[in-house]
């Protein structure tokens, strides 16, 4: 494994430094390291993530190339042990989920999503979902800060034509 | 104002909200959700509504491998030489009642009862005649 060091700028002026291994999750600063766009003495900036932001996304890379690293290791593991490490980690992302304001997760959806680190992005969305799913149409509104737009007419409308039939 | 302060107040403002994250995003997120959950989000907004209508929605589920298993009914109201079978995907949610698939009703059904099981339930499908 390399253990190359980069430095990232947020888009508040704080530095970051981090395994190259590691930021190799985003595809963006993947490509910058391919094509050769890295100077080792500079930081490369992000405009677009601020440095509160890029603390948990660092955060997380980190935790998912140490788990990388693990799988290639222990290729003969056996399925418990497979389960076992699945578990971990599945916990370990509940945990950094739950740790989070609904205003964060929207930030750091917006950061991996400009950072193309797609894991990152199928985990913000899923908690998103979880969020919302049983909920009524008010908790939702009130979850989102969404203003109801219909009048009660059209309410009425929309509740007819989704009505289920045969009870 | 010192450093420290401007450092605190983002620079291009609006707080992130739901509503304001790409249009990709919100449809990866809305993709999650079960399809026996859209009417009710259909009900949140008119962007919603149109939301989850939008064939969009579909493609990303397919896109981001979303699958869901539905058990299907097939009832066939009696009527005198008229094939009138209907399609029906039973909600898992107590609440909801069966909602008919569309574009289901011309497939036939099995004319005779077919036996399956699914884990630990065992299913007899068809054989109305």
């Amino acid at each position: 494994m390399s253990s190359n060091m980069i430095m990232l700028k947020s888009s508040d002026g704080a530095s970051f430094e981090i395994e190259e291994a590691a930021a190799r999750k985003s595809k963006i600063i993947a490509n910058m390291i391919e094509v050769e766009c890295v100077d080792e003495d500079k930081a490369i900036p992000l405009q677009n993530v601020t440095g509160n932001i890029l603390a948990l996304v660092i955060e997380y890379c980190n935790k998912h190339i140490v788990d990388d690293d693990d799988d290639v290791a222990t290729e003969e593991a056996s399925e418990e042990e497979e389960e076992a490490k699945k578990k971990k980690v599945d916990d370990w992302e509940a945990e950094f989920m739950n740790s989070m304001s609904l205003e964060t997760m929207f930030e750091l959806l917006l950061a991996a999503n400009y950072l193309n680190i797609k894991s990152l992005i199928d985990l913000v969305c899923q908690t998103i979902a979880n969020n919302i799913k049983d909920k009524t149409p008010e908790e939702v509104r009130k979850i989102f800060s969404i203003e109801n737009d219909f009048t009660p007419e059209e309410e009425e409308e929309i509740r007819k034509e989704n009505a289920w039939a045969f009870g | 104002m010192t450093t420290e302060e401007m450092k605190k107040i983002p620079l291009d403002s609006p707080p992130t909200t739901f509503s304001s994250l790409p249009y990709d995003i919100i449809l990866n997120c809305l993709a999650r959700v079960s399809i026996f959950h859209r009417p009710t989000l259909s009900l949140v907004s008119k962007k919603f509504r149109s939301l989850i209508a939008s064939p969009d929605l579909e493609a990303t589920r397919s896109c981001i491998g979303i699958t869901e298993e539905y058990l299907c009914v097939c009832l066939e109201p009696y009527t005198y030489n008229f094939f009138n079978p209907r399609w029906l995907v039973v909600s898992p949610i107590p609440q909801q009642k069966s909602k008919p698939i569309a574009s289901f009703s011309t497939y036939q059904h099995c004319q005779y009862s077919a036996i399956f099981s699914s884990g630990s339930d065992i299913y007899i499908v068809g054989g109305f005649s």
